[in-house]
């Protein structure tokens, strides 16, 4: 019976100690190096989960002649399903002076109770070797070594290079033609100008040859009729006959010499107003007759044009009038190419001079 | 000629029922010399049935040539001399207090008659120049509940002095709209003021008589009805009055800052109607365009709106009108 208790007593106090066990490790990745080269301290606490752990901090030095330089953050990781937990954290450490260092155990607090690393380390500091009696072999720093040629560094600034040159070109031509005050395109229509008699004959023709105008057609007949004799004297005698009755056409020819052609031009209107305001039915023969009148006094007041100047191709062009709307576009367009041109003469510069210096 | 048979006989009809505007012109020649535009004007107003504004300075015969026209006709005339102080009774009528039947009875006004001359009608305010309103428009007047029709013809022969002249007020859009002519009557030529002159110092008026009575004048405005506007002037009318609403339509774009308003539907049809008066007067049974640029000025000078900047860059309705028709295409 008191063997039973006492193997039970042993087992609770296992339990007790194994449920409250905190292990503290540390390691070093060298124990050799050089003046001023650097080494990690690696500290490893394996603790109950729940627990809080906190790692020593060392202000500057560990121990005399070997420094801190930085501490990492901690690092949990879970063990056996998260019953326990594994912290770790490293330090890095140097020593500027040669000398063989003993480091002691760490120190860390596990839910404010002190535990020691069950090793302590040591570390071994060396200088190198120089040879006072050969000074040719000090070598001082080499010089800075210039970046390899990497074609897609530049192929942008290249490419936005040749881009830049058109650009400036059409943004140069626009503001010439704006200052010229004429449109982006210049149309140019190449007609031969006809006298106005051998155009008014030409409709006249054509009036002629359409159809066969019957009584019923009459008012169509004279309205082409008398518009073809209309723009032929607006254009052989200057002033606007399209916008003027018949008895002011009429009273603007009064110093025409010819009368006889007056009078049939005065019988041509009379009969046309008829036809057209008061639905007279003029016959075939009235309408021939009229057309005769109209040729004769077409030709009798013709002006002869010189057939070396009617063969001559007048180069007529459209009439170039700025309308502001295309002012105001040739102005936008100057505008928003000025300032493509200015952005990518900028970023060219900036590239450049990063990819130069 | 081939044969329009309508044409031709309206023609003729003309011909033979227009001998009386011979006659009234110059039976007005008699009294008045010179201002044949005037004449024209007031039988074209007389023939259309309707009512006529002139304008002009005072002593430019303007009154004395609608009482010669009243007097040539065997109509009732009435002259109402317009006032600061007059009041819309006084031209329309009132109801009055009969003690003999013991009721309200209803007192005509000046306006119950063929011919009514409005002397000045720009000199009473705007109110009494409303009261002419109705009757101009529906020819008839409404005297307490009683409507009474005006007596056929009726026509109102308005004068009035240039707004710029002291003590007158404008008319009033709606009213000045029912005007179917503004005349502007402008000052005699020179040999026409001698001959004024001559006239008026030799202290003798020609004798006015009727030559003509009421149903001479129903019966020629029946005529005047069926003078032929062709669909061409009629497009021709429609194409004046639209470009003094949308000058910018009719290249000219210049116009368009210096009009406010353009010329109503009336507008079109009094030119219609002017035209047509114009073709009776030339003996015609047909317009054509000249009838249409003759009584053109006649009938959009008032009816046009003019902007500040017309009026600042002393742009007048006559230019615009000038101008309208110098641009409108001609059938």
């Amino acid at each position: 019976m008191n063997r039973n208790f006492l193997f039970l007593f042993i087992f609770l106090c296992f339990s007790l100690y194994g449920k409250a066990q905190v292990t503290v490790d540390v390691s070093i990745d060298t124990l050799l190096i050089r003046v001023g080269e650097q080494t990690k301290l690696h500290l490893q606490v394996s603790m109950d989960a729940g627990a809080s752990c906190d790692f020593p901090q060392f202000a500057d030095t560990i121990v005399a002649g070997v420094e801190c330089l930085e501490e990492s953050k901690p690092v949990t990781t879970e063990l056996n399903g998260g019953k326990r937990l594994l912290v770790s954290k490293d330090y890095t450490v140097t020593s500027f002076d040669s000398g063989h260092y003993y480091l002691p155990p760490l120190e860390v607090l596990v839910d404010q109770k002190p535990y020691q690393s069950r090793q302590s380390l040591s570390l071994k500091v060396f200088s190198v070797d120089v040879n006072l009696s050969k000074p040719n072999e000090f070598f001082g720093p080499k010089d800075i070594m210039n970046a390899p040629f990497v074609w897609e560094d530049w192929a942008l600034v290249f490419w936005l290079s040749i881009l830049l040159i058109p650009i400036i070109g059409i943004c140069l031509y626009l503001i010439i033609r704006y200052r010229d005050n004429k449109p982006i395109i210049r149309h140019i229509k190449v007609t031969p100008k006809l006298p106005p008699h051998q155009k008014a004959m030409n409709e006249i023709k054509a009036i002629k040859s359409e159809k066969v105008w019957t009584p019923e057609d009459s008012k169509e007949y004279y309205t082409k009729l008398t518009d073809t004799l209309r723009n032929y004297i607006k254009e052989r005698y200057g002033f606007n006959a399209m916008e003027m009755t018949s008895s002011e056409i009429i009273e603007h020819l009064t110093n025409e010499p010819d009368d006889q052609a007056m009078d049939e031009l005065r019988e041509l209107f009379q009969t046309s107003d008829l036809v057209k305001f008061a639905k007279y039915n003029a016959l075939i023969n009235e309408n021939d007759r009229n057309l005769v009148n109209a040729v004769e006094f077409i030709n009798k007041t013709k002006v002869e044009v010189d057939p070396a100047e009617l063969n001559k191709k007048q180069e007529l062009t459209v009439e170039e009038k700025r309308s502001r709307s295309v002012k105001l576009s040739l102005l936008g367009g100057i505008v928003i190419l000025s300032l493509l041109s200015i952005s990518i003469l900028i970023y060219i510069g900036v590239t450049l001079y990063e990819l130069c210096f | 000629m081939a044969e329009a048979i309508d044409i031709r006989e309206l023609n003729e009809r003309i011909e033979r029922h227009s001998s009386f505007v011979t006659n009234l012109v110059t039976g007005m020649n008699q009294q008045i010399i010179g201002q044949k535009h005037l004449i024209e004007s007031l039988l074209i107003g007389l023939l259309s049935d309707g009512h006529v504004l002139l304008e002009g300075v005072p002593g430019l015969a303007k009154t004395k040539a609608i009482k010669t026209l009243a007097s040539l006709i065997d109509a009732q005339f009435s002259r109402i001399q317009f006032t600061p102080d007059l009041l819309p009774a006084d031209i329309i009528g009132t109801m009055i207090y009969s003690q003999q039947d013991g009721e309200f009875i209803s007192k005509k006004g000046p306006v119950f008659a063929n011919f009514v001359l409005a002397d000045e009608i720009n000199r009473a305010p705007a109110k009494v120049q409303s009261a002419l309103l109705e009757a101009m428009q529906e020819r008839q007047v409404t005297i307490g509940n009683e409507t009474f029709p005006l007596p056929k013809p009726f026509l109102v022969l308005a004068t009035q002095n240039p707004i710029e002249q002291e003590g007158t007020y404008p008319l009033p859009e709606a009213q000045v709209d029912r005007f179917m002519l503004k005349v502007v009557i402008d000052y005699p030529k020179l040999e026409e003021e001698k001959l004024i002159i001559r006239q008026n110092i030799t202290g003798k008026e020609a004798d006015v008589r009727p030559i003509l009575r009421t149903n001479d004048i129903i019966d020629a405005r029946e005529i005047v009805r069926q003078v032929y506007i062709d669909e061409k002037i009629e497009q021709y009318i429609a194409d004046i009055v639209f470009a003094t609403r949308y000058p910018e339509k009719y290249n000219l774009k210049e116009l368009k800052d210096y009009i406010n308003f353009g010329g109503s539907p009336r507008a079109s049809i009094n030119l219609a109607l002017a035209a047509r008066a114009f073709a009776f007067i030339k003996r015609r049974g047909y317009v054509i365009p000249e009838d249409v640029r003759a009584v053109a000025h006649d009938v959009l000078r008032h009816r046009i709106g003019l902007s500040y900047e017309a009026e600042a860059s002393n742009v007048t309705s006559e230019e615009i009108i000038s101008r309208i028709l110098n641009r409108v295409e001609v059938p």
